[in-house]
């Protein structure tokens, strides 16, 4: 099991797409289980939800999320309804 | 600061370069040069300004800083507009230089992006998309068509539309798009589209104008789902 903490990695402001790519490409080898640790966020922007949201659904490992704040869930939501899913945060 | 968008935009294009954009920068590290010219300014201004010498890493700090200088009260709105128009330059551009621009006056906020590389059109073409001309090409930019759609679940394109959409729907800001011999204009429910005769923007030049005391209160459902924005 492997547990990224987003803050420690990026700061409160998780912005540009390329760094949620660069993690998930690291990841996509070597994964069973990965805990996604939103603790301490406070903004994410559209392109890294975007990316986060579509490797999270190809990932062949679990993913498994927590303390996600809700400027992060209502994004994911957005995006979500966007692309007509019905499973919401 | 009595000039839209696109007056300025005129001003530059007829090369009245005092009349256009910004002699004055809110952001201390990007001083603009009083002749304002798109060649000119990638050329002379400081290495240590360009985004090329910016790591991605720091492009969160840098939008904070930005956000510091504003005045604009939804920081969330604030970054979700910079990180969009920022990352875009990144993943589409193939620039070597790129700016950002900045100037306030009374409740409004210019922000201007420019960047040297390939051109909206330029990148549709080598991705084998369609369009009329250089408008169109910016026109379908806007409604979503993005050259980096890749495999998976979600779709990419929103980005800036929903710019777009959250600036100009309701909350009094407007936008200038040009690249290469084309210029779009969206304030409000207008949208002019403008051929270029004597000049061609080398890569793209993007103008965001804010108004400071929109609270953005509608931003969730300006950015949930995509607005069309035909002429």
């Amino acid at each position: 099991m492997i547990k990224i903490n987003l803050y420690d990695e990026f700061g409160s402001d998780l912005g540009q797409r390329y760094l949620i790519k660069e993690i998930f490409e690291n990841l996509d080898n070597n994964s069973q289980k990965v805990i996604f640790d939103f603790k301490d966020i406070d903004f994410v922007s559209r392109s890294f939800a975007q990316e986060y949201l579509n490797h999270k659904m190809m990932a062949d490992y679990e993913i498994e999320e927590m303390n996600i704040p809700d400027v992060v869930k209502n994004m994911f939501n957005v995006i979500l309804k966007n692309n007509n899913f019905d499973e919401m945060y | 600061m009595n000039y839209s968008l696109w007056n300025q935009f005129e001003n530059f294009v007829n090369e009245d370069y005092e009349k256009c954009f910004s002699p004055v920068s809110v952001l201390p590290y990007l001083a603009l040069k009083h002749n304002f010219n798109h060649e000119k300014i990638i050329k002379d201004l400081d290495d240590d300004y360009c985004l090329k010498n910016i790591s991605l890493m720091d492009i969160s700090k840098l939008i904070n800083d930005f956000y510091s200088f504003s005045g604009i009260k939804n920081e969330n709105a604030f970054k979700f507009i910079m990180h969009e128009v920022i990352d875009n330059m990144y993943e589409h551009s193939h620039f070597t230089q790129a700016y950002a621009l900045s100037k306030a006056c009374a409740n409004i906020i210019d922000y201007c992006f420019l960047d040297n590389g390939i051109s909206i059109q330029k990148s549709f073409e080598n991705n084998n998309f369609d369009f009329k001309d250089d408008c169109d090409a910016i026109l379908k930019a806007i409604n979503g068509k993005s050259t980096k759609q890749v495999s998976g679940y979600i779709e990419r394109g929103y980005g800036l539309n929903n710019i777009i959409s959250l600036l100009t729907l309701e909350n009094n800001g407007s936008v200038l798009i040009a690249s290469r011999k084309g210029a779009v204009y969206i304030d409000g429910n207008k949208i002019y589209l403008k051929e270029l005769s004597k000049k061609s923007i080398e890569g793209t030049l993007i103008c965001l104008r804010f108004e400071v005391n929109q609270d953005f209160d509608n931003f969730y459902s300006l950015i949930d789902g995509f607005h069309n924005f035909e002429v």
